[in-house]
This record gives C-alpha cells, structure tokens and sequence, in this order.
C-alpha cells in the first residue's frame, strides 16, 4: 500500500460520507454548527454598513488557482451568491473584485444570474459589479487600494487566495475606520494579519463561511464530513509515527 | 368599608379581627384600609361610564319620576366615574339587601322579574359585578395586583380628597410595601428579587410611579441620546425604561419591564417561539445597534492622526536605515553562512551537468523579487551557461520572458538565446500541461510547434516567491515526471514552507534567500561572498524584531479600531 | 436541459482528470487536450477580465468619478503598452525597457510598503491578540526565525547548534503543515462538493 493509495482511499471516503450525510442531514436533524466570532463581527459589520448606505467590498482572490490551497478559488467563488442576499443586491452597494481575470469573469457571471433568478439585471439601475483592478498581483493591489479609497469602502472581505498585501487592505480600512474581514486561505496573509487583526479565520475554519452567509444548512455535510476526515488523517499520521518508531515503515 | 390585609397572604380580614381568617397570621399592628372592589378596579371593566351608559334607560326615568330613587340616580350619575364611589354604592347596596328593601327597589325587581329586558346596561353591569364580587370574594385572587392599583393612585391621585384609599401616606401603606411584605418576600426565596436597593424605598423610581407621573404630565419621557442614568449605573431594576442613549440598556430595561408583572400575569402565555435563526437575526441587529452606539463615541480623528505619525516615524527609521547600510556598511561579513544540505546537493547536482546537457526554467515570481531571485540565482545561471547547456523557458507571469531575459544578461553580462515555450497562465495546469507534452515531446504554439527534448530534461529548475507555486509545480511534476530532477530557487519567504520537498526528496537540492545564495556563491567561488544588500537585510531583520519586542511592553487592551470594529 | 448537459460536463471532466493520474498512458491524449482547452479558455477569460478593467476606468472616466485623473492614466499608459507592444513586439529593447523598468521598481516599491505596514503592525500583536497561547507561539516563532534566518549567526549543519537551531526552525513548518492539512481536507470538500453537484458556484441554488 503507497501513500498515493491512502490518497485515493481517503477521496474516496469523502465522497461516501459527503453523499451519504447530505442525504441524512436532508431528512434529519442539524448538525452543531461552531461558533466563531470573526463571522459574528462580518456580519455585523456588514449589516451596518448596508444600514448606513455604505459601500461594501468584497476580494475574492488574486488568482483562482492554487495548489497550496486548493479550491480556495472556487470556494471564494460558492461564498459570493451567498454573500450576494436579497438587501447587498437591491441596493447594489457592493463591488466585487479579484487579481485574476477568470476571477472576475466568473464572479459576473455569478452576480448576473443572481439578478437573473429574480429579475433582469438590465433593468436594474445600480447592480452589484465585479471588476478586475489590475490582472498582475502587484498591480491588482494597487487598484484595489485605490477603490477603497475614493469609493469610501466602509467594510471589506476578503476570500481565497491573497498575499502580503492584505495587510494593505487592512490598514486602509483601518484608515477609513472601517471593518476589515479576512478569511483568506493563504498562510502568508493570516500571519501578515494576525498583529493586527483579532477575528481572523485561520486554516479550515475559512470553509465555515458559506453557512454564516446563508443561514442554510447545506454546507453541514461538508463540515461533518471534514472534521470525520480529521480525526482519520491525524490517526493515520499518528499510526504513521508508531509504525516508524518500530521500524515497520 | 375597612378591612385588615394580612400581611402574610395578603387575604382580607374584617376590621375586628385578631388573626387572618386564611392563614392564622397575626393582624396586629396592621393598618385598616378601605376594602377594594375587584373586578371594578380597572378602566377595562367597569371604568367611568360614557356618555351613553350615563343616559339612563327609559324604565329607570320614569322609576325616577315616580320618586324614591332619585338618591341612587344620583348617586350613579356623580360616582360612576370613581370606582371607588362605586364600590361604596355596592357596600351600601349589599347592606340594603340584607336590611330593608325600599318599594321602588321593590318594584324594579318585580318588573325585572316579568321583563328580563326592563332594566337598563348600566344596571345589568352593576348586577353582573356584584356576582363575580360575591364570587371571588373567597378567593382573593386579585389581592396583589388590587393593592398594587391601589399604590399607583396614591400620589397625586385626582380623587385623593373624596377617597379614604387615596389618602394613605408613606407611613400608612399596606405593609406588603415594606420589608415584610410577604410578596417581596417570597420573590427573595425564589431568588427573583434583583440585587440591590429595594426599589419600592427608591423614591421616584419606582416604574410604575413613573408611568403615573408621565400621565399626570409631571414628568416628559427623556429623549433618546441622553446619558445612562445614574439609576442604571446602580442596576435599579425599576427605573424609567427610556433614560439611556445607549440602545442596548434600552433593550435590557425592556425585558426588565416585565418583571413586576410576572407574579400576576402569565408569562409563559407571552413567550413567543423563535427559531435559531430568527434569534441570530436578533443578536445581529443587537450587536449592530451596540456597535453603531459605541462607534459614534470615538474619537477618530485624534487616532487617526496618531496612527499616522506611528507610521511615519516608523517609516523614517526603515528607509534611513536601509539607505545607509545600502550606502555605507553594505559589507556585511557571512562567514557564519554555512552551506546547507540542500544547497550542498544543488552544488552536487551543478557540478555533474555535463556540457550540452538541456535545462527547463520556470519563472514563476513576480517582478517585485527580481533582484532577490537575481542574487540567489546568479551563480547557478553562471555555472550552467559556462557548460554551454540549452535553456528552455517556460513563464507562468506574463512578463516572465522578459525577467528570464534580464536575468540571464545580469548574470553573464550578455545576451543569451534560449527557448521561450511561451506564457501559461495558471500554473497548475502549465505543470500538468508540459508534463503531458514533454512526453509527446512537442509543444503546440500559435506560431510553430517546438520540440522538446526527446529525453526530457536534465533537470528543471523553478524560480519562485511563494511556496503553493512550489507545492504545485512539484508534486505535479514529480508525479508525472518521476525520473526529470527538480531543483528550486526560491525567496526567502518560499524557502521554509519548500523545505519538506526536499526532506522528502521530491526535490534534487535547493536555494532559498541571499543567505543561503551568499553562502552557494562563496562555496562556487572558493572564497567568502558578501551579496548586495546584506547588511540592510539584516537590518530590516533586527528592526522586525525590536518592534515586536516594543510592542510587547505597550498596553493589552485594543481599541475598537485594532480589531477591526470600527466599520461604522 | 441546460443543468443536466452541464452537470454531465463537469462530472465526466473532473472525473477523467482524476483517472488520468491512474491510468496515464490510456488518457494521455485526451488530457493534454482538456489541459489545452482549460489553458485557452482561461486565457480569454484573462483577455475579458482586461476588458472590465478598461471598462471600468472609462466608466470612471466618463461619469467623473472621484481618482478619475489615475482612470485616464492608467487608460493612456494601457493602449500606449499596448501598441508598443504590438508594433515593436516584446523582443524590442525599447519595449523591454519600458516594461521592467516601471514594473521591477513599482512592485519593489509596493513591497517596501508592505515591509513598513508589517513593522507598524507588529508593534499591536500583543496589544490586539493579547497573551495567548497563540500569540505567544506567533511572537517566539517570529522572532527566532528572523534571527536565525538574518545571517547573524551560522551553525555547521552536522553539529549540535545546527541540529538544534534545524529543529527549532522546523516548529513553524511544522504548525504550518497542519493548518495546510486541515485546508487541504478543506479544499477536497470544496472540490468533490461541485464534482457531485451538492454545490454550484455559478448560482443555479
């Protein structure tokens, strides 16, 4: 048995319990969902900012591909139509901005079906907009700061992959005394961040946000299914570690 | 009429009475009080009659005009309006029922008694109150909320001069207002009694008092903005629910409001059922309001300004800094740089290229760490290109050719040829792409299509500033390229998180920073190398750590600002 | 119609990309062409997400937004780029010049920002995080790391203080490998969440 094997073994369980929990959670009960403070404070800051008629930024990656974290730009994806609610959307005070034009494409694309579900998006006057500040990192930085500047960005989340900069972003929200929000997968921004920011989501704690956003239950499977994948992986590293300490490995 | 309270059960007493007649509690010491008329207390059931009810019906006129009940008539047209007058007219009438029976008394009851309609709303209101009366009369179930009534009316009352209950003083109050009040009491037991002050000795505090006083105009509801009341501050459980600016202490006065209610109504009927997420909607807007409060009381602009001299200051010290170790002391000694195993096996790996060999190069950072990836890439560039070795370039950044371009002429002071395989914009699938077509050894370009080497690559060197470039480029290429040798190049922020790959042997030897760089070059070259820049490294390094110890010292205790609550 | 032929799509491709590491010889073919596709199709996305950029600013420009004098720079020094490059192609001199000479020193420069942000803020750990047990770890694995890692001082490798310092390098790395194992686990989820259609990003939930 090779470790890619385990691999696949693990895939594949995953799938059986993602499958088989959607289909329980269908029928059942709820699954306890964590708590976690930074989501309260989002949340709220975002309520306040739309009660005010402030304008909302919401970064949903530099790039949509990684392999240090992957998925993280479809998960920034899934996050937008549900961060996108009835109130965001009638208001249209919101932007929606990435480093990646296939980011920024698919984000549209997003946002337009949104409307579309309800109403034609043409006829609305102010919809949400999904731009590309800049295609290069760097440059997106740039842009995006920017933004934030003149259009007097009072809260802002950032999701999927981002690097050094959001520290940027944080500090010209800090500027602006407005809510910075970070649930960023890339290990460079959560330790560049961390000084300065109390709520952070760090690791996996990232995948929780959908549901906040929601207030559905869909992603419970996803959660259940994650933290039974956890406690398999940590067993298998520990019976790894046993193995290797006796020499069988 | 008078009767004695007990204090204990709160159950009426005839006035010669020596012992409670419900609970055997002691009645001396208990102060005679008018007895109430329940039932007939409230404004709801029997308050002051309109204007219609105060027309009496055509039986009663023509009674009146026949004499004898005048007196009565009287009566009910002048005192209706007091229930308390009332509750003397029925005293009166329930002591006429047993005594004499006057003939026009006589004569409505027997014309009632043919005509079930003959007598008029008002009457039939009257009979129907002295029923429930005589029925509850036993029970006194309304005991505390008809001396809580009572205690409204007293200061201030507009009937105080004709009625005996209006004027009790302090010092005349039922005691179930003072410290043996059996209600108060029983509330302690039941641990519902709030900490502090008793609120019935807190003159003007009392919720209801207030209430009384807002109606009679003695008092005007405070605006909302006003300053937290120093009844608040003390936790006064009673005191007036609007007399905060602060929304929340509004909110938790609200819910206080119902705690004088809860030994008379029932409070599990006013439970309503939310579910979870109609609670969290709760807790948001509450947070929000909260937020909303504390975040006008900021002083923004000072913070602001202070933040930014923190900053400037900061940024002075950095660039002076740098600028002078860049210009003066820029020979830093790194003779404690010792090569690593990595960058031993990456020397290794150099030595035994043989001339004519072929090298893929992947630019993979941005433009930002040019000169980082220059200085740590220098001397391998120079070691391969002396072996006249065929480069091939592949760039995942769209600048990325003209960066490979400007590396090599760095490097070697000239302009070499090299193969461009052409910009891949996402770096996953490039990796899972050129593995594919090194094995068809062709590439497919708009322009030509460029053969690869038909034995792969010699090895394939990746140039990178950010370690998920790294994991992707080298797990997708040592799985579909087991046999090519990676090699990386990497920023010092690459470096760390890279360095598993090579403990783990998915990668044939590595470089990461200007340290490691230094400490390469002066192994290639045989003496010790000192790289541009070192010394301001270091010193951007050692300011880096004198602020995180600086900060250590300052307060633990952030401002709304620093965790990022400041939104609104 | 439209979500079932979709469906299929996504499945069918996900799922033969996945095979393709098993049964590489038989599906080489076919996988280098959906990679082609993916790598085509992506970079036309790119070349539209320019558009929006360009769109954006001329928006800006046309309704005179605030920071519209950036929107027509930035407007001005696009097509100047790109004509530039069209005309004297990217292997010109002149061309090479204009590019890394403005990008090298604008990145660095950003950076150079970055650096002084992240030396204002460390200055707040304790003072926003508090003691911790993550603070503390954060502030000591910072602060060894850029001791060590400054060049100030050197360990042999085989000795003692190498193995020493080796190991206590490694603590970072280490704490760092579980948070990616745990987004890792994370990421798997995301993916076979779209694969079996419990999730559809594009909004057909």
């Amino acid at each position: 048995m090779t470790w890619s094997f385990i691999g696949w073994i693990l895939i594949g369980l995953s799938a059986v319990l993602l499958i088989g929990f959607s289909f329980f959670f269908k029928n059942r009960g709820r699954y306890t969902v964590r708590e976690v403070p930074g989501i309260q404070q989002l949340l709220s800051a975002r309520a306040a900012a739309l009660e005010k008629g402030n304008k909302l930024h919401l970064g949903i990656g530099q790039r949509m591909w990684s392999g240090l974290y992957p998925g993280s730009g479809l998960y920034s994806l899934s996050i937008l139509p549900k961060y996108l609610d009835g109130e965001i959307r009638n208001s249209g005070a919101m932007r929606v901005s990435s480093g990646d034009g296939v980011l920024t494409v698919l984000a549209r694309q997003i946002i337009q079906n949104q409307y579309g579900d309800r109403y034609s998006f043409l006829l609305d006057q102010n919809p949400v907009k999904s731009d590309l500040p800049a295609p290069t990192p760097a440059s997106s930085t740039a842009g995006l700061l920017n933004l934030l500047s003149f259009e007097k960005v009072s809260s802002l989340t950032l999701v999927g992959n981002y690097g050094l900069e959001s520290v940027l972003f944080s500090e010209a929200l800090h500027t602006n005394a407005g809510a910075f929000f970070s649930a960023v997968g890339n290990l460079t921004s959560q330790a560049a961040l961390y000084p300065s920011k109390k709520d952070l989501l760090i690791g996996e704690n990232i995948f929780l946000l959908p549901v906040a956003f929601s207030g559905k239950d869909s992603a419970q499977p996803a959660w259940t299914t994650e933290d039974i994948l956890r406690i398999v992986v940590i067993f298998i590293m520990v019976a790894a570690v046993v193995l290797k300490l006796v020499g069988l490995l | 009429m008078p009767v004695l309270i007990c204090p204990v059960c709160g159950a009426e007493n005839p006035i010669s009475g020596e012992k409670c007649l419900k609970c055997d509690a002691t009645l001396d010491g208990v102060t005679p009080l008018d007895a109430p008329v329940e039932g007939l207390s409230g404004d709801e059931s029997l308050g002051s009659p309109t204007k219609d009810e105060q027309d009496l019906p055509g039986l009663l006129q023509s009674l009146k005009d026949e004499g004898d009940i005048g007196e009565v008539e009287e009566s009910l047209q002048n005192g209706l309006a007091s229930n308390d007058d009332l509750s003397d007219i029925f005293a009166e009438k329930e002591a006429s029922d047993e005594e004499v029976v006057p003939d026009w008394l006589e004569r409505i009851r027997q014309r009632a008694k043919e005509e079930p309609d003959a007598i008029g709303d008002v009457t039939q209101k009257i009979s129907a109150a002295l029923e429930t009366i005589a029925d509850d009369k036993d029970e006194n179930k309304h005991d505390d909320f008809q001396s809580w009534i009572e205690n409204i009316r007293k200061p201030g009352s507009a009937h105080s001069e004709d009625q005996p209950a209006n004027e009790l003083k302090k010092e005349n109050l039922p005691s179930r207002l003072s410290d043996e009040d059996w209600l108060m009491r029983i509330r302690k037991a039941e641990g519902k009694l709030p900490e502090g002050p008793d609120p019935t000795e807190q003159k003007g505090n009392s919720l209801l008092q207030w209430l009384i006083a807002l109606e009679e105009g003695r008092e005007t509801p405070s605006k909302l903005g006003d300053e937290t009341s120093a009844a608040d501050e003390e936790g006064d459980e009673f005191s007036s629910p609007i007399t905060s600016g602060d929304y929340q202490v509004v909110n938790e006065q609200t819910q206080k409001i119902a705690t004088p209610f809860k030994d008379v109504l029932d409070i599990d009927r006013l439970m309503v059922d939310i579910s979870d997420e109609e609670q969290e909607q709760v807790n948001l807007f509450e947070t929000v309001v909260t937020q909303e409060n504390q975040a006008g009381q900021q002083h923004r602009p000072l913070r602001k300004i202070k933040h930014w001299i923190w900053r400037l200051v900061i940024s002075l010290i950095l660039i002076s800094g740098l600028t002078a170790s860049l210009l003066v002391w820029d020979n830093a000694d790194i003779s404690g740089a010792f090569l690593s195993p990595q960058n031993a096996a990456f020397l290794s790996w150099s030595e035994a290229r043989q001339p004519g060999g072929s090298l893929l190069f992947i630019v993979d950072f941005q433009p930002g760490y040019f000169s980082e990836i220059m200085q740590i890439s220098k001397p391998i560039l120079g070691m391969m290109l002396e072996k006249d070795m065929e480069i091939s370039l592949l760039s995942t950044t769209p600048s990325g050719e003209l960066l490979f371009e400007n590396l090599l002429a760095e490097s070697t002071g000239e302009e070499l040829a090299f193969t461009d395989l052409g910009y891949l914009p996402m770096s996953s699938l490039a990796a899972y792409g050129i593995a594919n077509h090194v094995e068809n050894e062709l590439l497919q370009t708009p322009e030509s299509p460029i053969v690869l080497p038909a034995e792969g690559y010699d090895g394939i060197l990746l140039l990178s500033d950010q370690a998920e470039d790294v994991q992707i480029w080298v797990e997708q290429l040592t799985a579909l390229m087991p046999e090519t040798q990676v090699l990386l190049l990497l920023t010092s922020q690459a470096g760390p998180l890279s360095l598993p790959y090579w403990e783990s042997g998915q990668v044939d030897g590595m470089i990461s920073g200007v340290v490691e760089a230094a400490a390469f070059e002066s192994a290639v070259s045989g003496q010790t190398v000192s790289p541009v820049g070192m010394r301001a490294y270091q010193l951007g390094s050692g300011l880096m750590v004198l602020m995180l110890l600086l900060g250590l010292t300052l307060k633990n205790r952030p401002d709304k600002d620093d965790i990022g609550e400041g939104a609104q | 119609m439209k979500k079932i032929l979709s469906a299929i799509i996504i499945i069918a491709t996900g799922l033969l990309t996945l095979a393709g590491y098993l049964f590489r010889e038989a599906l080489s073919p076919v996988l280098a062409l959906f990679t082609d596709w993916a790598i085509l199709l992506i970079g036309i996305a790119g070349i539209l997400g320019i558009g929006y950029l360009l769109r954006m600013h001329i928006l800006r420009v046309a309704k005179k937004q605030k920071g519209n004098f950036y929107s027509i720079f930035l407007i001005i020094v696009f097509l100047l780029t790109v004509i530039s490059g069209i005309t004297l192609s990217p292997q010109s001199e002149y061309f090479k010049d204009m590019i890394l000479n403005v990008q090298i020193p604008v990145e660095a420069s950003l950076l150079g920002v970055v650096a002084i942000t992240l030396l204002y803020t460390s200055l707040r750990v304790v003072r926003i995080q508090g003691w911790t047990p993550l603070s503390i770890g954060f502030l000591s694995s910072a602060l060894i790391m850029l001791i060590l890692n400054s060049g100030l001082i050197g360990f042999k490798p085989d000795s003692l203080a190498g193995r020493i310092a080796g190991f206590i390098q490694r603590m970072p790395v280490v704490g760092a490998r579980g948070i990616l194992i745990g987004m890792a686990l994370g990421g798997l989820i995301v993916g076979l969440r779209v694969l079996l259609l419990l999730d559809r990003p594009l909004g057909e939930d």
